[in-house]
């Protein structure tokens, strides 16, 4: 009976620590599945919480079912062990593309692991002592340590990165009154890195970048081409959002460091016109230096070494040129540019961080650095006409001259330049993807914020190429001008809702007509959306879609705005139905 | 392959564009501000024009078949001082001047929404009357591509 009584007492004793502690890790397990979409090491720092939430009350069952069973024994009643699972499923947020998260969520994680890494190891001390001292294995007391070692550490590393970010992040901790928004790739890889796997070994990468790398920068701007790390561009923003201001200060000198995705507009505006400035300078020199061999030694041979120093210096002139501001829009921001090879250039008008909406554009056949001209003026031309509809919302609009486009030159039928084959817009594809990552990771955290696509000619295939390596993530809507293909036989197999995939071309387009790379997009059964565009004369119709005020140009600024209900279409030519050539009849229907 | 070479001598061929325009930048703009004018004298109640400044600057003209240093002309005008309850009366006002002017009818909104979208005949300037947030409707129009002294420098 005494017997029986102590064991008693002692499971009673037992099963009031469970009651007490097997809900320990309920909050933190709660908040991370609220918040696991962030991603980096997010998911799986949710997954050790909830293995060692589900250790926890199974370590706590089993040391109760132990003592039950000693009761039982012992001649006593069984008592009946209480059941020690609970659910911690919340209403799983839909996170817009561009959403923070709130900062105190993270520092209430932090704090409930602190006070399950204080109060645990005491009850798991206790929980050995009741097993052990009727003879049972004190081995559940000891898994309730391990939990609370395990909790402790994450707690710490937790709290010392939520610090860093606290300390270096501004708007973090706005006066009462004011929302604060964590960045989710700052959540992902800065709070969460912890447990963010690496694949292409960035880390260490961005480590040799911070100490002024040059050969790591070019290292990481070749996995950046690659778009294989979804992560990269956030965990380049997480990395520099959180160093300190002399080492921002040092690095942006760096060559070429403006180029990674993922680093602030701005920053890279700053680094990329300081590049530049040195690349001038050192152009300038070679060039001299190269007139003076060609007149001293007077081989022809030297002409071409001459010729390619001066036509980079004329790149840069032509950058230089296209940077002034142009009035009534705001200052252009150089994202990215390379004055080698075939060249490239990126520039946004507007502030891409900042911007309510962002539109990309991206060219195709015959486009590149030396014939930017007419892509920026496209990019200012959709601004001022997004910018017309907008009412107080920011648009940021983008040239990405980011890719070897397809020239129509002798190399036009080499496969890896002819527009005649898609080896050309997969390359490109993978850069615009990365390029997109860098858009989203940079961006102040917003739920609003939108972006869009707009793919032209051989551009749209490119745009297409992108969109499948980043489903669901890659615009909000994506505008195909005058498409030969996007390389797949349905809208929604580029990721984005067929819905927000948008098919403009004019009826008489001859590029649109080639329709070669998968579906043409112009055909329902592709399952995009008719934008229409207007009717033209033959002879302007492939290019005639950025004119101010056409029917194409406000369209594109209605769908940039989310405006679906805007959009202009053009009457029927003939009411009357039209048997013999129904694209007269009414577009509208279609 | 022959579709395709038909397309490259299309997209070659397109710069011989026949009824090029011979109107110079200042006719360009005396002619973009008479459509707008023109437009804004045949509505009921008389708006006020507000110069949309970012209108202003001449476009490159961005067709790939003609030549860079063409531009287009254009000009936008906010309608001021009427009342935003008469947008689409004004549409449709707009829509009888246009058509009783000549000029072809390109695109319109759908039910609610004013956008017209017009082609003055028989030069082909772009014509525009917009919604834009706010319930604020504009007037624009742009020339076609012309060659600032009305014909290619020398």
């Amino acid at each position: 009976m005494a017997d029986h009584r102590a064991a008693l007492a002692a499971y009673e004793r037992a099963s009031a620590l469970a009651a007490g502690h097997h809900a320990d890790l309920d909050p933190a397990a709660r908040l991370m599945h609220a918040h696991a979409w962030v991603g980096g090491g997010a998911p799986a720092f949710a997954d050790a919480l909830s293995r060692h939430r589900a250790a926890l009350q199974s370590s706590l069952a089993h040391a109760l079912h132990a003592l039950a069973l000693l009761v039982v024994r012992h001649g006593g009643p069984a008592p009946a062990v209480p059941a020690l699972t609970t659910s911690v499923t919340t209403l799983a947020p839909v996170p817009g593309r561009f959403q923070g998260i709130d900062p105190n969520a993270m520092t209430a994680l932090v704090t409930s692991l602190g006070q399950v890494a204080h109060t645990l190891p005491v009850a798991g001390a206790r929980l050995a002592a009741e097993l052990s001292g009727h003879g049972l294995s004190p081995e559940p007391g000891h898994a309730l340590g391990r939990i609370a070692t395990w909790t402790s550490a994450q707690s710490d590393d937790l709290r010392r990165r939520l610090h860093r970010i606290r300390e270096t992040v501004p708007g973090l901790s706005p006066p009462p009154g004011f929302a604060a928004s964590l960045p989710s790739g700052l959540a992902a890889y800065g709070l969460f890195g912890a447990h963010a796997t690496d694949p292409v070994g960035a880390e260490r990468l961005l480590a040799r970048v911070g100490a002024g790398d040059e050969e790591a920068v070019t290292r990481l701007l070749s996995v950046q081409e690659g778009a294989t790390d979804a992560g990269l561009a956030a965990r380049v923003a997480a990395w520099w959002a959180t160093l300190s201001a002399a080492a921002r200060e040092r690095l942006v000198t760096l060559p070429r460091f403006g180029l990674l995705n993922g680093l602030p507009a701005s920053v890279r505006d700053r680094a990329n016109r300081h590049w530049l400035a040195e690349q001038r300078t050192r152009l300038e020199r070679d060039l001299e230096t190269a007139t003076t061999d060609l007149g001293r030694l007077a081989d022809p041979g030297l002409l071409g070494g001459w010729e390619r120093i001066a036509a980079r210096l004329r790149r840069l002139d032509l950058i230089e040129a296209e940077l002034h501001p142009a009035p009534g829009h705001p200052a252009p921001l150089l994202l990215a540019f390379d004055v080698t090879g075939q060249g490239r250039l990126v520039v946004s008008w507007g502030d891409p961080d900042r911007a309510d909406i962002t539109v990309t554009s991206v060219s195709g056949l015959t486009s590149g650095l030396d014939a930017a001209h007419g892509d920026l003026e496209r990019s200012r031309a959709l601004w001022q006409q997004a910018s017309y509809y907008s009412g107080i919302q920011s648009i940021a609009s983008i040239t990405w001259l980011g890719y070897d486009a397809p020239q129509l030159d002798p190399g036009l039928m080499d496969p890896a330049k002819s527009v005649a084959f898609a080896s050309a817009a997969a390359e490109g594809g993978k850069a615009l993807a990365s390029f997109n990552d860098g858009l989203h990771a940079a961006h102040n955290p917003s739920s609003t914020a939108r972006t869009v696509v707009i793919g032209h000619s051989y551009g749209s295939l490119t745009t297409g190429r992108a969109a499948v390596l980043r489903p669901g993530r890659f615009a909000d809507d994506v505008i195909l001008i005058g498409s030969p293909g996007v390389g797949v036989d349905h809208a929604r197999q580029l990721g984005v809702r067929a819905e927000h995939v948008w098919v403009g071309e004019a009826g008489n387009d001859p590029v649109a007509a080639l329709g070669r790379f998968g579906s043409d997009p112009g055909d329902a059964s592709f399952g995009g959306r008719h934008m229409p565009v207007g009717r033209d004369v033959f002879t302007s119709a492939h290019s005639s879609y950025w004119q101010p005020y056409s029917v194409s140009l406000q369209n594109m600024g209605r769908i940039i705005n989310g405006q679906y209900d805007k959009i202009v279409h053009p009457p029927p030519l003939n009411t009357q139905p039209q048997l013999l050539m129904p694209e007269l009849g009414d577009s509208t229907e279609r | 392959m022959l579709r395709f070479a038909l397309t490259l001598l299309a997209l070659s061929l397109s710069g011989c564009t026949v009824n090029q325009p011979a109107l110079n930048q200042t006719q360009a703009v005396a002619r973009v501000e008479q459509l707008i004018r023109d437009t804004a004298d045949a509505l009921a109640i008389r708006p006020r024009l507000e110069l949309i400044e970012s209108s202003v600057a001449p476009h490159t003209c961005l067709n790939d078949d003609l030549p860079d240093d063409m531009v287009v002309i254009g000009r936008a005008y906010w309608l001021r001082n009427v009342p935003k309850s008469e947008n689409m009366a004004i549409s449709r006002q707009v829509r009888a001047h246009w058509e009783a002017a000549g000029h072809r009818i390109v695109a319109a909104g759908r039910a609610g929404n004013p956008d017209l979208s017009g082609e003055s005949r028989p030069d082909g300037f772009t014509l525009t009357l917009t919604w834009a947030d706010g319930d604020n409707l504009y007037l624009g129009a742009a020339s076609p591509c012309v060659w600032p002294d009305g014909h290619p420098s020398e």
